[in-house]
């Protein structure tokens, strides 16, 4: 060699770290997360004077001192974080398939290990750049609405116990996603909202009114240790078991403030942190044993690719039912044409598709009401997510945009199309569940059918927008979960299941959906200027 | 361009064969002895040149066969030439927030090189060295093509590999990336895929090419012109024929006239009344062994 060639593990490890890190600071997505941050900041802590505060205790509002402030925010930032961090990052590994430079990594003398962990630190070093500017702005906020000196140093403690485990264990878990075959698509996507969801609740439900153990060993949301801090002071405050609020709720105004003092870091709170974010161990081991270093004879999509797979051969008997689907046959008008070849390719790609509307058609006429409400509809909705998320994108992903834009008359009705087709899966979906509310609580339906109209318009508008199908995957989950642990709230009853929504709500998740709609049009408007 | 500094290439496949998990046989029972020089990979789509590349690169596995590089079975020692190779792959992409300046120092640093004069050497060899601060992303095809050649130099490889370099480049930037690899091939080992024969005309010192997964003839280029000599026609065709005759021969090249059409034509024996027998051309030579050839 000529060329002096030097390069430790580590020096190779930060390149890809810090490469990562500036590839996805430089994306416009990232402006709009940061953005969104100080939004949600000032959100967050609400004006004492709105009669809103950020926590309670037995219905004393906690007062906004920093302690208050960094705990309530912290976790919600760690609940948002687990689940939209995930979407926003789990693309690291799929980067280097799309663009082929993975080969040339694959082609170098860079350790898997060390290209994994490097990915890792990246995403790792992304997450945590984003909780920085969120505390920023919490303390901004705190400056703005608190009742007390800011202290940086309790922020800080707070959010690397809490939020720390959080960003480390959820990079760990979307690296691992990338690279166990079976995980690395939608279904992954899905998969992942209900971990989220079972790591959410479970060291939580079993800390209640008890002493960090082994649950909060498990703990990586920092549920359990944050209802124990606060527990603590509040029971021996209060001489009873307190009942905490955190989030913004309306407060007694004649109740005196509750100070909360802040956490005792003892070793054990400090070891159970620590040991939560150990999680992350296992995900890169098992991301490290499934990693296919770019061979495309171990990839998804290489050689002997999805049409010769398990799942492949045993959708080939529905493909040959399904041919009946095939566009060239079809007349009429352009538009439904084109709606009717969209409908037709996401089955012919998906068969399961097909089968699940069968099963979802079988099953809504069979199960009680009480299922069809409870249960039935909120899975349609899940099965919706992973269904139309990928729409908007799937012309880029497969190089056949260039393609169909030259076809006369295609382009311009494409979004349309699009927006068709998704509607047309979700009623497609939903047609015997809104049959049977037509029959019993025609109001209900009416309201089934604007949430199927909404996702089918956030699929559309939020993936034509972001050109990824991870956004609308991520926000249309959390969403749901914040609808189905809503079940009273009548602003969040979007699709009728639950009984509670008025007109007034149907005719605002209406609007919603034109705005998304209309954030189609005008993705799709951007996209073809850029095309020019 | 990198300075040449003399190294023995030796890369040896012995009975190299890639069988997909759906049974697909992608490569075949190759074998091949190269040292320095410039390798001309031919063959239709599908002939297995990629996945060939693929497990020379080190990127997969085959599953029969060995790969010696300087003598070292690269399949178990895969560093011993990860160390000393430069890799351009197929419809080659880039990340899109980065500039052509950090592009470049990512890979080279990836390959251990933290030189900042290399990568500003390697911009202007391909040059992009105006442009080195400009994201990527709005880069021309061509562009970023000439950024993955540039990735695949910086470490001054041993052994390059290239896959379909020359796809998006304007004729100007083939010709300049043929001299590149030209001057490389004197003391270096160059393995060069493409359907643009034209392309290696000038700068391949041998000729393989490949059919369905075998390699079914290897040759020096004048060897590989002669093994064509006697079987290269030039024929006039009335217009009214020329359908059914392009259905029953090979033609290579075909130019309308007056009287018809000129069609230049490869047969073992004379294909038309009239027709001239003429000297062979690489375009000729290679449908001759595609078709022809002994072990076509």
């Amino acid at each position: 060699m000529t060329i002096a060639e030097r390069g430790s593990s580590s020096r190779r490890i930060i390149t890809i770290a810090a490469t990562d890190v500036r590839m996805r600071i430089a994306r416009g997505s990232s402006a709009v997360v940061l953005v969104g941050l100080c939004i949600f900041a000032y959100v967050v802590v609400p004006d004492l004077s709105t009669g809103r505060a950020l926590m309670q205790v037995n219905g004393h509002r906690a007062l906004y001192n920093s302690a208050t402030i960094a705990l309530a925010t912290s976790s919600l930032c760690a609940v948002l974080l687990g689940l939209a961090g995930f979407y926003l990052i789990s693309n690291t590994v799929r980067r280097d398939v799309e663009s082929r430079t993975g080969y040339v990594i694959a082609s170098t003398r860079v350790r898997n290990a060390e290209y994994l962990v490097g990915k890792l630190l990246g995403s790792t070093a992304f997450l945590a750049l984003v909780v920085f500017v969120y505390v920023l702005n919490v303390m901004a906020m705190q400056l703005l609405r608190g009742e007390a000196p800011v202290e940086p140093l309790t922020y800080l403690a707070m959010f690397v116990a809490i939020v720390g485990p959080v960003v480390i264990v959820v990079s760990g878990i979307a690296l691992m996603f990338e690279c166990v075959r079976p995980l690395s698509g939608r279904i992954g996507d899905i998969l992942y909202f209900f971990l989220w969801a079972f790591l959410l609740s479970a060291p939580a439900a079993t800390a209640i009114g008890s002493k960090p153990g082994t649950a909060s060993n498990f703990d990586v949301f920092g549920m359990a240790f944050i209802i124990n801090a606060a527990s603590d002071q509040a029971t021996s405050d209060f001489h009873a078991h307190p009942e905490i609020s955190i989030g913004s709720s309306r407060f007694d105004a004649t109740k005196a403030p509750w100070r909360f003092e802040g956490v005792t870091w003892s070793a054990p709170v400090i070891t159970a942190r620590v040991t939560s974010a150990l999680l992350v161990l296992p995900a890169l081991l098992i991301a490290w044993l499934s990693f296919a270093r770019f061979d495309p004879a171990r990839m998804k999509g290489g050689a002997g690719g999805s049409r010769t797979s398990v799942q492949g051969r045993m959708a080939a008997p529905l493909r040959r039912v399904l041919r009946v689907l095939r566009p060239a046959s079809w007349g009429g008008p352009g538009l439904i044409r084109t709606t009717l070849g969209e409908i037709a390719l996401t089955i012919m790609l998906r068969p399961i598709v097909f089968l699940a509307i069968v099963a979802t058609a079988i099953a809504g006429a069979i199960v009680p009401a009480a299922t069809l409400r409870t249960a039935l509809i909120p899975i349609v909705f899940v099965a919706l997510v992973a269904t139309l998320a990928e729409i908007p994108t799937r012309d880029r992903v497969a190089r056949v945009d260039g393609i169909r834009n030259g076809i006369a008359g295609l382009r311009a009705s494409s979004v349309f199309a699009k927006l068709l087709a998704a509607l047309g899966i979700a009623i497609a979906f939903l047609v015997v569940p809104l049959l049977r509310l037509l029959a019993s609580a025609p109001a209900d339906a009416l309201s089934l059918l604007i949430g199927g109209w909404l996702f089918a318009a956030a699929g559309i508008g939020l993936g034509t927008l972001a050109r990824t199908p991870k956004l609308f995957a991520g926000v249309a989950l959390l969403f749901l979960y914040v609808v189905t642990s809503s079940a009273h709230a009548p602003e969040f009853d979007f699709a009728g299941w639950n009984g509670a929504a008025d007109n007034g709500v149907r005719a605002a998740y209406f609007l919603t959906a034109m705005i998304f709609a209309f954030l189609a049009v005008l993705g799709d408007w951007r996209t073809s200027r850029a095309e020019r | 361009m990198p300075t040449a500094s003399p190294t023995t290439v030796a890369l040896t496949l012995e009975g190299v064969t890639k069988r997909f998990r759906n049974g697909v046989v992608a490569v075949n029972d190759v074998s091949l002895a190269l040292g320095s020089g410039v390798l001309a990979l031919l063959g239709p789509n599908g002939a297995g040149k990629t996945t060939l590349m693929q497990m020379i690169a080190t990127i997969t596995r085959p599953t029969a066969g060995r790969i010696l590089f300087g003598g070292v079975d690269i399949t178990r020692e895969p560093d011993a030439l990860r160390r000393t190779l430069g890799y351009l792959p197929q419809d080659f992409g880039v990340y899109d927030g980065l500039t052509a300046l950090e592009f470049l120092t990512y890979f080279a640093a990836l390959k251990g090189i933290h030189s900042r004069a290399r990568v500003t050497e390697m911009l202007e060899l391909v040059n992009l060295h105006t442009v080195a601060d400009r994201a990527v992303g709005g880069f021309s095809g061509g562009m970023k093509q000439r950024l993955g050649i540039a990735q695949a130099l910086i470490n001054d490889p041993a052994l390059l590999i290239v896959d379909e370099p020359t796809a998006g480049l304007d004729p100007e930037e083939r010709l300049r990336f043929r001299n590149i690899l030209s001057d490389i091939g004197f003391d270096r080992l160059v393995i060069f895929s493409t359907h643009i024969v034209s392309d290696i005309e000038s700068i391949a010192t041998e000729i393989a090419v490949m059919k369905t997964g075998r390699l079914i003839t290897t040759a020096a280029p004048p060897d590989f012109l002669r093994a064509a000599a006697g079987s290269v026609w030039e024929a006039s065709i009335p217009l009214a024929r020329f359908d059914d005759e392009r259905k029953r021969l090979k033609i290579a090249r075909s130019v309308r006239t007056s009287d018809g059409v000129l069609a230049r034509i490869v047969h073992p024996e004379r294909p038309l009344d009239g027709a001239a027998n003429v000297e062979p051309e690489l375009e000729d030579a290679f449908i001759y062994a595609l078709s022809f050839g002994a072990a076509a």
